[in-house]
């Protein structure tokens, strides 16, 4: 009885709010919307597996890479080669750095596998690129990886994240320290604009920061922490079904990348 | 019924910060203290003691140092968050009433530190059932001087025994076999790639036919000064929608078909 009235009780949670719409296309590619970091600071790197070869199937695959900047705006897309069941590290800060000039110092990057294994067809899904980013800072002899987690994206760059209907908190099971610095990123990926609210609570309920934005869909933004004057947790508000941020924490000389 | 492990690995300590709060406002969960339980096997029993309670809204950071006496060395400890008592002693693992979310699930800080910095991964850890398998591709070895690759092969069961299982490396492309290992259910195994004999342009196809896991990957430079933790997804993850489980099956059978069996 007691889990029927749960169940009952989600309905209006969950009720045409998925988490990831389906692409119109039957044949579309779907990724997640990475960050990249490009500046004087960091580097940034991309794990580029064959997914269609992981699939067994034979030939010359490629993929397409999309560059957002800071604000969701495409400012970059080329065809790269895939060598089949290899590993192929894309430096992607050395790809962007060919470019004339950078909008943003950050953004985002899509890739959208233009192969299509029969199988995945078969099943009624669609291939997602969910892989490896990784960021290195340039005195670090380490890279530190971050696996994809959104299906954020089709190839025809229409975002699928879901809406809410109300709104919903994002309660980061993380914990805030005094001694050390963060960085949020946090990504639209509806297909309109969102109104977010981040809070920093001290776990003795004071309130550190409390900020209103609104994120352009595509868009990503930063939120920086620094100097907590007490262990704390951060609450992000917004119709975003799951507003899951990038969070990069900082001690001494190593950085720590990793998914809320 | 989420365990949250304390990880182990080579230069640094295991550390876990639980959370008695609820990661969304939507998904119904009991609002009071819970009991903290620390749970382990001997290989033929589960033991369970509580380490006390964690009142509503509040976390708990619980370091490998603060418990490993109620340990017989190598065991993994295996924390919870329960509204229920747990049977100090059981065959089968401990059944947990505790708080369920979906979106996102309910997690842990899972911490590896040494002494010069720290890494992490939001995780919790549920019973994977025994005849299951592990399929992975693992693009995570770095190359530098003095940097070391390592696999930490991470598996719960319910029943209590550690039985040894093979698990064998390969390279994606050639399908030859590149080095061998085994793993225990029940416990964080640590496994060196750094013999495997892999280069940079190699992608390791880690398998393992008799148990699933989580296959954690851990990197750490100049003994523990720069350190890297994350997980590969499971097949499953390469596709979204229709049924992504069968796409699996597809995967993991072409996979085990063409990667030699050598028993």
């Amino acid at each position: 009885m007691i889990n029927l009235l749960k169940k009952v009780k989600k309905i209006p949670w969950i009720l045409g709010q998925r988490l990831t719409k389906k692409p119109r296309n039957s044949q579309s590619a779907i990724s997640d919307l990475f960050v990249w970091r490009c500046n004087q600071d960091w580097d940034t790197y991309f794990e580029l597996l064959d997914l269609a070869s992981l699939f067994g199937e034979k030939g010359n695959h490629q993929v397409d890479i999309v560059f957002f900047d800071n604000n969701g705006d495409k400012f970059h897309q080329q065809i790269i080669e895939l060598n089949g069941p290899c590993r192929k590290v894309l430096d992607i800060s050395k790809l962007l750095s060919a470019l004339s000039q950078l909008p943003s110092e950050y953004g985002t990057f899509s890739i959208f596998h233009k192969t299509i294994p029969n199988s995945i067809l078969k099943f009624q899904s669609f291939i997602a690129e969910r892989g490896y980013a990784s960021y290195q800072q340039k005195n670090s002899p380490l890279r530190s990886y971050i696996h994809g987690n959104l299906d954020a994206i089709d190839d025809s760059l229409t975002p699928l994240s879901g809406s809410s209907f109300f709104k919903r908190t994002y309660n980061l099971q993380y914990l805030l320290e005094t001694n050390k610095d963060y960085e949020i990123f946090l990504i639209n990926a509806n297909l309109k604009s969102k109104k977010i609210n981040f809070t920093i609570v001290g776990f003795d309920n004071s309130i550190k920061m409390n900020k209103n934005i609104v994120i352009k869909s595509k868009q990503v933004f930063l939120l920086p922490i620094k100097n907590l004057s007490s262990p704390s947790r951060l609450i992000i508000a917004s119709k975003i079904v799951m507003a899951r941020p990038v969070i990069y924490s900082f001690q001494g000389n190593d950085v720590n990348v990793f998914h809320g | 019924m989420s365990y949250f492990p304390i990880l182990k690995a080579p230069h640094c300590s295991g550390q876990t910060t639980l959370y008695n709060f609820s990661p969304n406002n939507w998904e119904s969960v009991y609002k009071r203290s819970q009991t903290i339980n620390l749970s382990y096997t001997d290989g033929v029993y589960w033991h369970t003691s509580p380490l006390g309670e964690l009142a509503y809204g509040d976390y708990k950071v619980v370091n490998y140092q603060d418990i490993k006496r109620f340990l017989p060395d190598n065991a993994l400890p295996l924390l919870s968050l329960s509204h229920n008592k747990l049977d100090e002693k059981s065959k089968e693992l401990p059944k947990i009433v505790c708080n369920q979310t979906n979106v996102p699930d309910h997690r842990s800080t899972l911490n590896l530190i040494s002494q010069y910095s720290a890494t992490s991964y939001q995780g919790e850890l549920n019973p994977f059932p025994p005849k299951a398998s592990l399929l992975t591709f693992s693009p995570f070895l770095q190359f530098d001087n003095e940097v070391e690759n390592f696999l930490l092969f991470l598996n719960i069961e319910k029943k209590a025994e550690n039985r040894k299982v093979k698990v064998e490396i390969f390279d994606a492309k050639t399908k030859a076999l590149k080095c061998e290992k085994s793993a225990s259910s029940n416990n964080i195994t640590i496994i060196s790639l750094d013999d495997c004999g892999f280069s940079k342009n190699d992608l390791p196809v880690v398998i393992s036919r008799e148990m699933s896991g989580i296959p954690l990957y851990f990197s750490c430079a100049n003994q523990g000064e720069f350190l890297s933790l994350e997980h590969t997804h499971p097949p499953a993850s390469l596709v979204v929608h229709g049924d992504r489980f069968a796409a699996q099956k597809h995967l993991k059978n072409y996979w085990f078909s063409q990667l030699k069996n050598y028993d």
